[in-house]
């Protein structure tokens, strides 16, 4: 006799709602659901048109004020003064993305001092989501910005350089950053939020105070910038996908909280 | 069903969970532990704010951290100190954390009108959150948590800086949501959950003690709680547990296997069986 006739068992089976279950446990978790990027990029209209915009900047309006303060107290009048040094290429590198760099950066601060961001990571929309919402209007505010800033510059320069040149040189400066602002959120959580724009203020500050490297960077046709311009914006908005597909998917890891 | 599987959390060699496991329907939970023994690590990975080291955590059967929004739909969640927009009113808050949480907008107001009347703050609803009460503050918190009406309530410590008047009516509200949801509240402070929890969960050394009703816990000490006049003599296998204002002076409450002289037995509260279970831990025992 074996020990199955000796101490019968009897073995409960699985209904057909539990074994569907665990079925798609299993696959979740060997297989996690990859969402196309058209779904991504309508869940990101969706949640726009849904929010709006004073939804998606509530409580946080003032660090645009202070953002485009400081643009215009401190660093218009050092790009005024660099770009009748012939700098302009170094001025545009450093001034394309400082808006767009300091309202990310007082946002972030803001929400970090009012203490909303644990209640917020619970709530339906995802705070990833609203940050990536919210960087992609400051880009498009940017994007406008560096058209007016390179005029104002273009003018200053007595029109010595291409308009489209520098157009080329902010647009590149621009989205460069913004990809690489957002890859190190996207590896790094909240710890690449200063360490990125500063590195990049840093790298930017070298032709201002170095003539060789002024020099070199005013030689660089515009097709080339436009060429970096274009494929910023292409890693930016892939970036972007996986940035925002974490949070929608349920596999969001908090950003360093 | 909300179900905590073996779930351990650590923090590099610190261990602040370990392997706790339990099932919750709908009620009242009391979380009950001192500061530091891992309350809030619990409750944020219940609100997948923390993600487990091991273990999972279900609802209905899907893990909670896979399910995204959908879990996020259904929790309400009232953190231990949260933030708020000092400028803004509680309606202009509400508003907000509606949108967030897809509540339709033409459903919006009628909801934010009766969460504030359910919490006692009609008249409240167009000042400044600033110029608001503690107690005002944590009632409009809990009117936010409740705002996408959650299957699933978790208040981290919510009655930590209000007066008795205030805890009264927090508890008296409690009450009336855990109708029809699971309620989850964790604290130090006894009194607060003794008499609305229908289970209380207790944690030591970071694992889970119980998940029993409070008459259930408070009779593990029963024959075991006895009175004393301030002035007694304790001796060596007896733990003095607090110390309190009776007819004539102070009195000692005071566990111990076998009667004292001049000790009264008393009926164990819930307080006393916490201070009991952790006293013992202290001693070792």
């Amino acid at each position: 006799m074996n020990d199955r006739e000796i101490f019968p068992v009897e073995v409960p089976l699985l209904t057909e709602d539990e074994k569907k279950r665990a079925v798609a446990m299993i696959l979740d978790t060997a297989m996690p659901a990859i969402l196309p990027k058209s779904a991504i990029w309508q869940e990101l209209c969706r949640t726009a048109g849904m929010v709006g915009l004073r939804t998606l900047f509530f409580g946080v309006g003032d660090c645009f004020f202070l953002a485009a303060l400081v643009m215009c107290v401190c660093l218009f009048p050092a790009a005024a003064v660099m770009a009748g040094m012939a700098r302009a290429a170094s001025c545009l590198f450093l001034i394309s993305p400082a808006f767009y760099a300091l309202s990310h950066l007082l946002t972030l601060w803001k929400e970090y001092q009012t203490r909303t961001l644990e209640w917020k990571w619970t709530w339906r929309i995802s705070f990833r989501t609203i940050l990536a919402l919210r960087m992609l209007v400051l880009g498009a505010v940017s994007v406008v910005g560096s058209i007016l800033v390179c005029g104002v510059l273009w003018s200053l320069e007595r029109q010595a350089v291409s308009f489209v040149w520098m157009l080329s040189v902010a647009f590149s400066a621009l989205f460069l950053y913004g990809s690489l602002s957002l890859l190190g959120q996207r590896l790094w959580g909240m710890r690449a939020v200063l360490p990125v724009p500063l590195a990049w203020v840093m790298v930017s500050l070298v032709p201002v105070f170095w003539e060789p490297a002024a020099v070199w960077l005013m030689q660089i046709p515009a097709y080339a910038f436009l060429a970096a311009a274009a494929a910023g914006a292409g890693f930016y908005l892939i970036q972007m996908y996986y940035f925002v597909a974490a949070g929608i998917s349920g596999l969001d890891r908090r950003l360093g909280i | 069903m909300l179900s905590v599987e073996r779930v351990t959390k650590c923090y590099g060699n610190l261990t602040a969970l370990e392997d706790i496991s339990l099932d919750l329907a709908q009620g009242v939970y009391g979380l009950l532990a001192p500061n530091g023994a891992g309350k809030s690590t619990l409750m944020k990975m219940l609100a997948t704010l923390l993600f487990p080291t091991k273990g999972r955590i279900l609802w209905d059967g899907e893990e909670i951290v896979a399910m995204g929004e959908r879990y996020r739909g259904l929790l309400g969640y009232l953190p231990q100190d949260f933030g708020y927009y000092p400028n803004s009113t509680p309606r202009q808050f509400m508003r907000y954390a509606a949108a967030l949480q897809k509540i339709p907008r033409a459903e919006t107001d009628r909801r934010i009108s009766r969460l504030l009347e359910l919490v006692g703050l009609p008249d409240a609803a167009d000042r400044k959150l600033k110029r608001l009460s503690g107690g005002m503050l944590q009632r409009v918190g809990i009117a936010v948590a409740m705002l996408n009406d959650p299957r699933l309530l978790i208040l981290d410590e919510p009655t930590a800086g209000l007066d008795p008047g205030e805890r009264v009516r927090f508890r008296n509200m409690i009450h009336s949501l855990a109708e029809d949801r699971i309620v989850i509240l964790s604290t130090h402070i006894v009194s607060d959950i003794e008499t609305i929890a229908g289970r209380i969960i207790m944690l030591r050394d970071h694992r889970l003690l119980c998940c029993d009703t409070p008459t259930q816990i408070c009779g593990r000490f029963r024959g075991k709680i006895f009175q004393l006049p301030a002035d007694a003599q304790i001796r060596p296998h007896q733990h003095v547990l607090s110390e309190g204002q009776g007819e004539n002076g102070t009195v000692l409450r005071v566990l111990s296997e076998m009667p004292p002289e001049d000790g009264v037995a008393v009926a164990p509260s819930l307080e006393d069986a916490f201070l009991a279970i952790y006293a013992l831990k202290r001693e070792g025992a």
